[in-house]
């Protein structure tokens, strides 16, 4: 008894600590590949400035600009994947065709969530910048960056609250069926790659917010969210085919399946540089 | 409290309101994740007469007990599930077919005593049971991440408006800084009751010859003059400025008050008021552009006016700038 409270506690506390440590390593991960993304985002979030207001007033904001954009993307996605659901459901389908389809859905679905969000964070930052701009540099030097550094933090955000609810489901899935691979799989999944993930696809898809004049912002941001929705689907569809037929009832086939998905987030990842690199080059 | 300070308790409280939130998400999984953890296992339910499942279960007051029996062949199975109290008294009974759920809220605290019986051609091992009850455990952990959820968002709904106060303090403050450098650059700026145009857009904003305005303003009103050989366009009042005004406004005042020492002076008899300004080619016009003084050619003016300074001028506006007194903390270097 005393032994499964222990248990308990330890799996709460790690719901929560895991997606901590894997922000901690995607923000690492960011800050030694781009110089860019380390100065840049600190200026952005005001972390850089001289005046101690300034400063103190976005370690207040910066947090709850955090979590509340997550909230808000992920209650986006969870409200229309759930309508999604309902008219799926009523379409006679069946079990296994509609879990597919709802894995594959959730690209466009979720992304069209974050990027809302970048959106409207995008737009409040380029506000502040005009105010506080007289005393303070906040923007950087290229807007299309900006706005893939805002869509990053949106994404991250969002994984941060999804790797939470999916560690509790793994946390519930290890202490009903036992310590096997399929139940300690999500959980490992998670740890790596649950924040680091989303923040690549909104990344991608917000390359188009800083592009030059209304009209190539326009045609580009719809252009990469549907790279980014593609991506993140054909990653889901990919894994959740994959599963489909290896069954993941063995050691061997859960590794394929994730180096299967550890291969097409590192291919993502690629995508994000050649976007962060080439298509910046047309910054406002 | 000033804004700086403000400020770094609002990151304080938003820092705190986040520890709390994730304490109580903690609480809040341990307390929804008991029910999983806590349930019945097989072991736990006795078969009586292979028809039959009876188990016990020990639930507090004010708890919950849920029972769900499902088929686990396709067939749907008749089942009737009762519940009773400790004291053996039957609290619910249900009666249906597979999968049924049935519930009931304790009243006590005790073993409250669980019997599922199975009709017609099936047996035990065509069901499975699950019978699960919060424990103590669940309901204080629950009941503490319900308190701490509000005190986080407390906390960090009062370190926003405390942000938000301290961004609107520092913003009237730089609007107040920027108010006193118009003031300094433009010396008529935001007094009412004197027309602009008639003094001239620029008139006198460049620092004074020979005056040291520092000086005047520690309080030393002694000038220093005279400014040299053929000196004569612009004339610096003898006097550096008005003395309990020049404690009030600061260096700047006695820019703008400068045309009023011409007032004093005596225009003569073709003196003809104000002329429009920029008149320059009058006759008697010895140099001083825009002045409101047109010294006119029989009256003997010479370039300046005569000095000393004998009196105080009652024309003189006061300065309506509430932001710029001393008293009013406006105007400190």
């Amino acid at each position: 008894m005393i032994f499964d409270i222990i248990l308990l506690m330890m799996a709460a506390f790690a719901s929560i600590l895991l997606p901590i440590l894997s922000l901690s390593s995607w923000s690492g991960l960011l800050a030694y590949t781009s110089r860019y993304a380390r100065e840049v985002f600190a200026y952005q979030v005001l972390w850089k400035t001289k005046e101690a207001v300034l400063r103190y007033s976005s370690f207040s904001i910066t947090p709850v600009l955090f979590i509340l954009s997550g909230v808000i993307s992920a209650g986006f996605a969870i409200a229309v994947g759930f309508v999604f659901l309902l008219f799926m459901a009523v379409s006679g389908l069946s079990i296994e065709i509609i879990g597919f389809i709802s894995l594959v859905s959730a690209g466009p679905v979720e992304e069209t969530g974050k990027l809302l969000v970048a959106i409207g964070l995008y737009a409040l930052l380029m506000v502040l910048g005009k105010k506080v701009g007289e005393t303070r540099e906040v923007k950087g030097k290229n807007r299309v960056k900006d706005g893939m550094l805002i869509g990053m933090f949106v994404g991250a955000s969002f994984g941060f609250i999804e790797s939470i609810l999916y560690l509790i489901m793994g946390f519930i899935g290890l202490k009903q069926n036992g310590f096997m691979f399929q139940t300690i799989d999500p959980v490992i999944f998670r740890i790596i790659l649950g924040v680091s993930i989303h923040a690549v696809f909104t990344g991608i898809a917000s390359a188009g917010l800083g592009q030059k004049g209304w009209k190539r912002k326009v045609v580009y941001t719809v252009l990469v969210l549907g790279i980014a929705a593609s991506v993140h689907s054909l990653n889901n569809g990919i894994s959740g085919f994959a599963s489909i037929i290896l069954g993941l009832d063995s050691l061997l086939s859960l590794l394929i399946v994730d180096t299967l998905q550890i291969i097409l987030v590192v291919f993502d990842f690629i995508i994000l540089i050649i976007f962060w690199n080439y298509l910046s080059r047309n910054s406002e | 409290m000033d804004e700086i300070r403000l400020a770094r308790a609002s990151a304080v409280m938003t820092f705190i309101g986040i520890g709390i939130m994730l304490t109580a998400g903690w609480f809040f999984l341990v307390g929804i994740g008991d029910p999983e953890f806590f349930a019945l296992t097989e072991d736990d339910l006795k078969e009586e007469d292979g028809t039959n499942l009876t188990a016990e279960i020990n639930a507090y007051f004010g708890s919950s007990i849920t029972v769900v029996v499902s088929s686990s062949t396709d067939d749907e199975i008749r089942v009737d599930v009762s519940i009773y109290d400790p004291n053996g008294n039957i609290m619910e009974r249900s009666k249906g077919e597979t999968p049924l759920t049935v519930t009931t809220y304790t009243m006590g605290f005790g073993d409250y005593g669980i019997v599922i019986n199975i009709t017609g051609d099936f047996g035990i091992d065509d069901i499975d049971v699950t019978i699960s009850s919060p424990t103590v455990l669940s309901l204080i952990s629950t009941i503490i991440a319900l308190f701490l959820g509000p005190v986080s968002v407390a906390f960090m709904i009062t370190g926003m408006i405390m942000t938000i106060v301290a961004l609107n303090r520092r913003a009237s403050k730089l609007r107040r800084e920027k108010e006193i450098r118009m003031e300094r650059s433009y010396p008529m700026y935001g007094t009412s009751n004197v027309p602009y145009d008639v003094r001239g857009p620029n008139y006198m904003t460049g620092p004074v010859p020979g005056y040291n305005q520092q000086q005047a303003f520690r309080g030393n009103i002694q000038p220093q003059y005279p400014p040299g050989p053929g000196y004569q366009i612009h004339n610096p009042p003898q006097y550096p400025a008005y003395p309990p005004y020049h404690d009030r406004f600061g260096p700047n005042v006695d820019r703008g008050m400068q045309p009023h020492t011409l007032f004093m002076t005596d225009p003569g008899p073709n003196h003809r008021g104000y002329p429009p300004r920029g008149e320059i080619n009058d006759p008697g016009y010895r140099g001083y552009p825009a002045s409101p003084y047109q010294a006119g050619p029989d009256h003997g003016y010479q370039g300046h006016p005569p000095h000393p300074y004998q009196g105080y001028p009652q024309s003189i506006p006061r300065r309506q700038q509430p932001g710029i007194r001393m008293e009013d903390g406006g105007f400190r270097r």
